[in-house]
């Protein structure tokens, strides 16, 4: 479905360069679930930009299809990729805080409008146990519902590839049990998701565990 | 003359030589000079003449009846004339004054307007700068989130630009209001839609509006190109 072939990324910064991706290579298949661990800072979040479009590797390809991500596409064309084909949960959550969770859940339909989306935020708030929470605010959330928020928003608008930046960190087992099973659904619907992760708990659920060091692939 | 005369009324003392003059019918007075039929009298009171015309129409009797004597009785004439030239001249002088006052009030105005206006104008459009900067500071996450959904670069410059414009429309009509509101009490004219209407050009209320909005876009087109440029990848990672 979507394959990296010898990225390589540098970072240069006053204390010197720093290598986020070192060479890396991996391929993704429609229906795989793969996880990325490793410590913080060996370029887990920077494959996962470079693999969603966001951010052009300084050498190397993101092939999805017969495309390049970065050679072949405009960064035209790689907006509308991303809004078509791939879901982002990020760290640090990012909902927008004056924003309700419904509306939260329906920005990308900003980007992408569809009259089906409000239906089917509703639906994915209920699936992620949030009903009671359309209205309220992410700062009237708990850290897990706000994971779920997050995660919700990602599935809006159907994409193929779940790009997830440590989806389970911070949370307790009920929260961990409902993102992974959101994750499992997805993946059995035929959906793709790389997911970065230090959590046991999601390492038993993935196709693949990959281990990654100073920017490289180890294991 | 052999007559009892009558007299019927005194005339109001005038200053000039009427006052010594003695009012009769006329054909009392060719009957007593023995001449009747042979005085005649041609009363131009209304006419708009002075001197000059006075001989211009003596001139004029005297040729087309030559064996006229004409005499001039034009001290009636005359000050109504020099009361008309007066009034004249002093309405000449009002005007001339209310003209130059409404000169120097003009000059007054554009000498104000010539460093007002573009120090306001540049107020406002820092003031503009600021608040988009700081707009764009505050929806920096948001706007990295749109854009790593999809969201093309130049819709997050047109968001901005569009915001910019409207709060410069909106600027714009509130200083045309505020303006007007100042203007009338000034004026001491007090409030009414008549005089608003009739001291307001709706063209230039207009253009005010549109210079407004123009200011606004323009002093937001640096934000709003920051905001468009920023690097999503760049904004999610570092928070």
């Amino acid at each position: 479905m979507i394959e990296a072939r010898h990225l390589i990324q540098r970072f240069h910064s006053r204390r010197g360069a720093v290598v986020a991706l070192d060479g890396v290579s991996l391929s993704l298949q429609a229906g795989e679930w793969v996880i990325v661990r490793g410590p913080s800072g060996c370029g887990k979040t920077t494959l996962l930009f470079a693999i969603g479009g966001l951010r052009a590797p300084q050498s190397g390809e993101v092939r999805f299809g017969a495309w390049d991500l970065y050679r072949d596409m405009s960064p035209e064309r790689r907006a509308v990729f991303r809004s078509q084909t791939v879901g982002f949960v990020f760290q640090q959550y990012h909902l927008i805080p004056y924003l309700s969770v419904l509306e939260n859940v329906l920005t990308p339909a900003i980007v992408r409008p569809d009259p089906a989306a409000d239906a089917r935020a509703r639906d994915l708030l209920e699936r992620f146990g949030l009903r009671d929470r359309l209205n309220h605010r992410p700062a009237e959330l708990s850290t897990g519902e706000r994971q779920r928020t997050a995660l919700a928003r990602a599935l809006l608008n159907q994409p193929r590839l779940l790009l997830a930046d440590e989806p389970t960190g911070n949370l307790d087992e009920t929260n961990v049990a409902i993102v992974l099973e959101a994750l499992r659904a997805f993946v059995r619907d035929g959906g793709t998701v790389l997911m970065a992760s230090h959590d046991e708990r999601a390492f038993a659920q993935a196709h693949r565990v990959l281990r990654m060091m100073q920017g490289r692939i180890v294991s | 003359m052999g007559d009892s005369f009558h007299v019927e009324r005194v005339e109001r003392s005038r200053g000039t030589s009427d006052d010594l003059a003695v009012w009769v019918a006329l054909d009392k007075a060719q009957q007593w000079l023995g001449q009747p039929g042979r005085i005649n009298a041609i009363l131009a009171l209304e006419c708009v003449c002075h001197s000059e015309s006075l001989g211009q129409i003596s001139a004029e009797i005297g040729r087309i009846l030559p064996d006229v004597q004409v005499f001039e009785f034009s001290s009636m004439a005359k000050g109504r004339a020099e009361v008309r030239q007066r009034a004249a001249e002093a309405a000449r002088a009002a005007i001339a004054a209310e003209k130059a006052q409404r000169f120097r009030l003009r000059a007054e105005r554009e000498r104000l307007f010539a460093w007002a206006v573009p120090l306001t104008s540049v107020w406002a459009a820092l003031w503009l700068l600021i608040f988009s900067f700081s707009n764009v500071r505050a929806r920096r996450s948001e706007i990295g989130l749109l854009r790593a959904f999809g969201l093309q670069w130049a819709r997050v410059l047109l968001f901005f630009l569009a915001k910019a414009a409207w709060i410069g429309l909106l600027g714009g009509l509130l200083g045309a209001v505020a303006g007007l509101g100042a203007a009338m009490p000034a004026a001491g004219e007090g409030w009414s839609w008549l005089l608003i209407r009739s001291v307001t050009d709706p063209g230039r209320v207009l253009l005010a509006v549109l210079a407004g909005a123009l200011l606004s876009v323009a002093a937001g087109l640096g934000p709003a190109l920051v905001a468009a440029r920023q690097d999503p990848a760049d904004i999610l990672a570092e928070e």
